[in-house]
């Protein structure tokens, strides 16, 4: 049970001018009993910074508390913190029993019967007994990884770490042991950080999210805030799946205005299928996208030369467009399309449909030049091809600033009830 | 039907052949061997009288080159095993200690020190002679510690003393390209347990080492058994020589006695062979890399 705090940390490898700034000044403050993942892509910066937390890695920078207590200067045996790696890490010569004993003879006085008592109550717990005289060599994956968590609960730390814990399994024993590490954490209440590259894992299983990206934190926020009011552009990319759709624009007296060049005779079936190579033959003509925006989202977007609209994939609204409308195109307010205002409405052609079961992912291009994703109910169908109505509501979209990418203005959450703290 | 037993023929064709090559070499090899075996157990007369593969002819049979070869050799072989043994298993330990301590730790200039260790496999043992000779006159154990063991082996431990110092570089390099292919986050994970360095060598490294040191200790007992430079220069005392030596001196001055010779030779070959044998599987185990 321990309160963590990261105060201004910061890890530099190497030194002058061929160091590299693996993390920058990082802050967060994780509570007691929290469960809180890290986040981000690839060589962000997120195993460094729980390394430092184990005290694997030096700290340049700044300051880890554990309990109010700095611990930058322990050595990782003294921190009390157990940690679970990617690869399990488990003694390959010891049994179960022996692996997950080893780090209560090491750091502990208890008595060897105390010690057995303690290895198969967490088996029991993990439901693992039958495995303990077992070597790793002669388990499943799914067993290693129970075995590694138990060798890390046998413990009873202050903080568990975890390092990708579940990327080695395959998806159906992920997700299971994605719901069954949650469970886990909530009955034992020790605080946890949990670093994942997947945002799938950050979502569903974090109390807050800590997203990074190249060394500096983004945000720290829970999933549902993180995805509905991402801080920057790149927490609104890098949350959510598929990824928000931005189209990059100008501010010009109170709306979006942005510039694409498509070919002449315009998006239509025949372009579909076709490469890049191909289109260079095209003539190109280039065409405005047009947004005008609400009272509130222009005062917010004053100061800037350069935004980017946000829209996530289910706030994109598709319906396609029937002969005997094609005339009355005025009356865009009718159903799929909701309340999205006529001139939040854009003409354009299904590109790629891409059938999840439940849901439809559908690729659509504007007539006016952008490109953007769009999920729709699974049952309805949608051919590529078809000529579509786009509506892009005003209460759905998110504004960033074009130069630094912070959020200037998220989508309304009239109807939600995010700031209460999920159970 | 007769697809099958057309490609049956041209198995077995290759197969024939295949044993032809196998055998070919088998005999190619086992040749000289066949020839000192055959040797060994004529008398003088016999092996004048007949090539050196040809069994014994009739009433030249005898054990007598083995029994002579035996008593001349005894001293030798007892000495030997005195140096090679604890030489093997010293530098092997330290070997891995050494490698331990280079790969699986880190601190600052270890890159540097390991270079020393690599330079050190490369050192010939001709170039250290007149060296090393004047460093044990100088270190001159016997009188500086007032044992009569020392005294009585103070060639023999001279020698097991440099053959330790000198196979410790080839241990370590061995052992190091074994313990680099060990999980760095399984000795994190050890040290997030609350063990030492000491203890992660001891619980979780050396069990983990038999097929390497099974390596290891072959190579290197068969390197020291082996050795005849060092064993020349730096032991004096007859009652100190080795194997090697004595063999050497089976060589007579004016008649060759090719029978004595050859038994000395096996005689002298047998401990390393056993060697082999015991730590076999174990070898098999480290040179395929299984961990």
């Amino acid at each position: 049970m321990a309160r963590l705090e990261l105060d201004s940390v910061t890890k530099r490898f190497g030194e002058g001018d061929g160091s590299v700034l693996a993390v920058d000044d990082v802050n967060v403050d994780i509570a007691d009993g929290e469960f809180l993942v890290l986040v981000g892509p690839s060589g962000c910066g997120k195993s460094t910074t729980l390394r430092m937390v184990a005290g694997l890695e030096s700290i340049t920078d700044g300051e880890i508390r554990l309990d109010d207590q700095r611990i930058n200067d322990q050595a990782p045996a003294e921190r009390d913190i157990a940690m679970v790696f990617q690869s399990y890490a488990l003694y390959p010569h010891m049994t179960v029993r022996e692996n997950m004993r080893f780090g209560l003879e090491e750091s502990t006085d208890l008595p060897a019967d105390e010690r057995n008592a303690r290895v198969e109550e967490t088996a029991g717990m993990l439901d693992i007994t039958e495995l303990l005289d077992r070597k790793p060599g002669a388990l499943s994956g799914g067993q290693r990884q129970r075995v590694a968590l138990g060798r890390a609960i046998v413990r009873e730390p202050k903080a568990f770490l975890m390092d990708e814990p579940l990327s080695n399994l395959d998806a159906k024993l992920r997700s299971q042991m994605r719901t069954e590490l949650q469970q886990l954490q909530e009955d034992l209440d020790t605080t946890t950080v949990y670093v994942t590259h997947d945002q799938t894992e950050a979502m569903t299983m974090g109390d807050r999210i800590a997203i990074l990206d190249a060394g500096e934190l983004q945000q720290v926020a829970t999933p549902l805030e993180a995805y509905h009011r991402p801080a920057n552009r790149f927490v609104g990319s890098f949350i959510g799946e598929p990824s928000m759709n931005f189209v990059d624009c100008g501010v010009d007296d109170g709306a979006l205005l942005g510039e694409f060049e498509v070919p002449v005779d315009g998006p239509d079936e025949s372009r579909i299928g076709l490469t890049a190579d191909d289109e260079d033959d095209r003539q190109l003509e280039t065409v405005e996208f047009r947004y005008p925006l609400g009272a509130d989202v222009r005062d917010a977007v004053a100061g800037s030369a350069e935004a980017a609209l946000g829209i996530r994939p289910e706030d994109v609204l598709i319906e396609p467009v029937t002969a005997d409308d094609e005339s009355d195109a005025a009356a865009a307010g009718a159903s799929p399309l909701g309340d999205a205002a006529a001139d939040h409405v854009f003409g354009g052609i299904v590109t790629v449909v891409e059938p999840m079961g439940d849901e439809n992912v559908v690729h659509v291009t504007l007539d006016d030049g952008p490109e953007l994703v769009a999920t729709v109910n699974g049952l309805r169908r949608i051919d590529s091809g078809t000529r579509v109505r786009v509506g892009l509501p005003a209460d759905a979209i998110h504004v960033f600033d074009g130069d630094t990418g912070e959020a200037v203005h998220s989508r309304s959450l009239d109807d939600a009830e995010l700031d209460e703290r999920r159970v | 039907m007769s697809d099958d037993s057309s490609v049956l023929a041209g198995l077995d064709r290759s197969r024939i052949a295949l044993y032809a090559v196998l055998l070919g070499m088998v005999a190619f090899y086992l040749a000289p061997l066949e020839s000192g075996l055959m040797t060994a157990f004529k008398t003088t007369d016999g092996f004048r009288a007949t090539t050196p593969f040809a069994p014994p002819p009739a009433g030249e049979f005898t054990f007598d080159a083995w029994q002579v070869a035996f008593e001349r050799l005894s001293t030798g072989l007892t000495n030997s095993a005195m140096m090679a043994i604890p030489a093997t298993i010293l530098s092997a330990f330290f070997g891995s200690i050494a490698a331990y301590g280079l790969t699986n730790l880190s601190w600052r200039g270890q890159i540097g020190v390991l270079a020393l260790f690599v330079a050190g496999v490369f050192i010939p043992y001709q170039a250290v002679l007149v060296p090393l000779t004047q460093f044990w006159s100088f270190v001159d154990l016997g009188a500086r510690i007032p044992f009569a063991f020392v005294d009585d082996y103070q060639g023999l431990i001279n020698l097991s003393i440099t053959h330790t110092a000198y196979g410790i570089p080839i241990c370590t390099v061995l052992f190091r390209a074994y313990y680099a292919t060990i999980d760095e986050e399984m000795i994190e994970a050890a040290r997030l347990d609350g063990a030492s360095a000491m203890t992660i060598y001891r619980r979780i490294i050396l069990p983990l080492s038999v097929p390497i040191f099974a390596v290891t200790l072959i190579y290197q007992f068969t390197q020291v058994w082996n050795d005849l430079l060092f064993a020349i220069v730096l032991v004096s005392d007859p009652s100190n020589r080795v194997v090697t030596v004595a063999l050497n001196q089976l060589q007579g001055s004016f008649v060759q006695q090719y029978n004595l010779q050859m038994a000395g030779a096996f005689i002298a070959a047998l401990p390393t062979l056993i060697v082999y044998v015991l730590f076999g599987e174990q070898f098999a185990k480290g040179v395929a890399g299984n961990t």
